[in-house]
C-alpha cells in the first residue's frame, strides 16, 4: 500500500491488467527457464483473465471495476495461497525461538 | 527470511490489493495505510509481551527412519520439536515408553551418549527445524544388551 501511494494516482483497471500481465510473465518465464512448475502463477492468473473477460457483464460501462470481478479473480489465488501459506507457517512459527534452545543445549 | 517468504506469498495469495487500492483515490489508500499500520503495531506490542512457549504450545514427535542402502544398516530415531527444555523433556516424554526396559541411569546414560543425536541435530538444523532430543532405537538395544 506504501508502493501504491508513493506511485500515485494510477487506473483502477489499468492495475487489473499489469497483475493479470506480471502473473502471465512469471508463468511464461518460469517455464521456459525450467525450473519447477509454473503451475501457481498460472492459477493466480487464470481468474484474473477469467473476470476481466466476464467484467463488462457487470460493471455495465462504468469506469470502475464490478466488486463481482474482484471476488471472481481472488477465490482461486486466495485459495491456492492459503494452503500455501498454513504449510509454511506451520513449520516456521512454532520454531521462531528454536535456534536459541539448540545453542542452549548445545552448551 | 521467513519474513521475505510470508510476504511472498501473502503477495501471491491476494494480488488484487494493488488495484483495489486505487479504486477509491490517494486519501482512502492513506488512512487505509494508517489503520493497518496501527493494528500492525498493537499486534506486535501484545504479542511481543507474550512468552513464545505457553502451556498450549504444540510439540512434536517424529519418528524417523535413516537407511543406508549401501551397508544395509538402518536406524530409527525419535525426534521431538519444539520443547523448551530438551533434557528434560525427552527424559519425561519417553521415559513411560521405556520403563519397563531400562534403568532410570541407564537411560540418562542412552540420552548422553546417543551417537546418533549429533548427526540428527545436524541434520535438523540444516532444515532450520531443531531437534531438541532424539533418542535411538539402535542405542536402546545396546543398552539392553550391555547394562541389563
Amino acid at each position: 500500500m506504501v508502493s501504491q501511494y508513493l506511485v500515485g494516482q494510477v487506473d483502477e483497471r489499468t492495475v487489473y491488467t499489469s497483475m493479470l500481465l506480471l502473473q502471465a510473465f512469471f508463468a511464461f518465464a518460469l517455464q521456459l527457464v525450467g525450473v519447477g512448475s509454473a503451475a501457481l502463477f498460472f492459477l493466480t492468473g487464470l481468474p484474473l483473465f477469467v473476470s476481466l473477460i466476464v467484467d463488462p457483464l457487470f460493471s455495465r460501462g462504468r469506469k470502475e471495476l464490478s466488486l463481482v470481478t474482484y471476488f471472481l479473480g481472488q477465490t482461486l489465488p486466495l485459495t491456492t495461497g492459503t494452503m500455501l501459506l498454513m504449510g509454511t507457517l506451520d513449520f516456521f512459527v512454532p520454531l521462531v525461538r528454536g535456534y536459541h534452545t539448540l545453542t542452549q543445549f548445545k552448551s | 527470511m521467513v519474513a521475505t517468504v510470508i510476504s511472498v506469498l501473502g503477495a501471491l495469495t491476494v494480488p488484487l490489493v494493488l488495484p483495489f487500492s486505487h479504486r477509491f483515490g490517494r486519501r482512502a489508500l492513506f488512512r487505509g495505510m494508517a489503520f493497518t499500520a496501527f493494528v500492525t503495531t498493537i499486534l506486535v506490542a501484545v504479542y511481543s509481551n507474550k512468552p513464545v512457549f505457553d502451556h498450549m504450545h504444540q510439540k512434536r514427535l517424529f519418528v524417523l527412519h535413516l537407511e543406508n542402502v549401501r551397508l544395509f544398516f538402518y536406524v530409527p530415531c525419535i525426534s521431538l520439536i519444539a520443547f523448551r527444555s530438551p533434557r528434560t523433556s525427552i527424559t519425561s516424554t519417553l521415559r513411560p515408553l521405556t520403563v519397563p526396559l531400562v534403568s532410570k541411569t541407564s537411560f540418562k546414560i542412552l540420552c548422553k551418549n546417543s551417537v546418533f543425536l549429533n548427526s540428527l541435530l545436524f541434520l535438523s538444523s540444516w532444515t532450520t527445524t531443531t531437534a531438541i532430543g532424539i533418542l535411538c532405537i539402535r542405542s536402546l538395544q545396546y543398552v539392553l544388551r550391555v547394562w541389563i
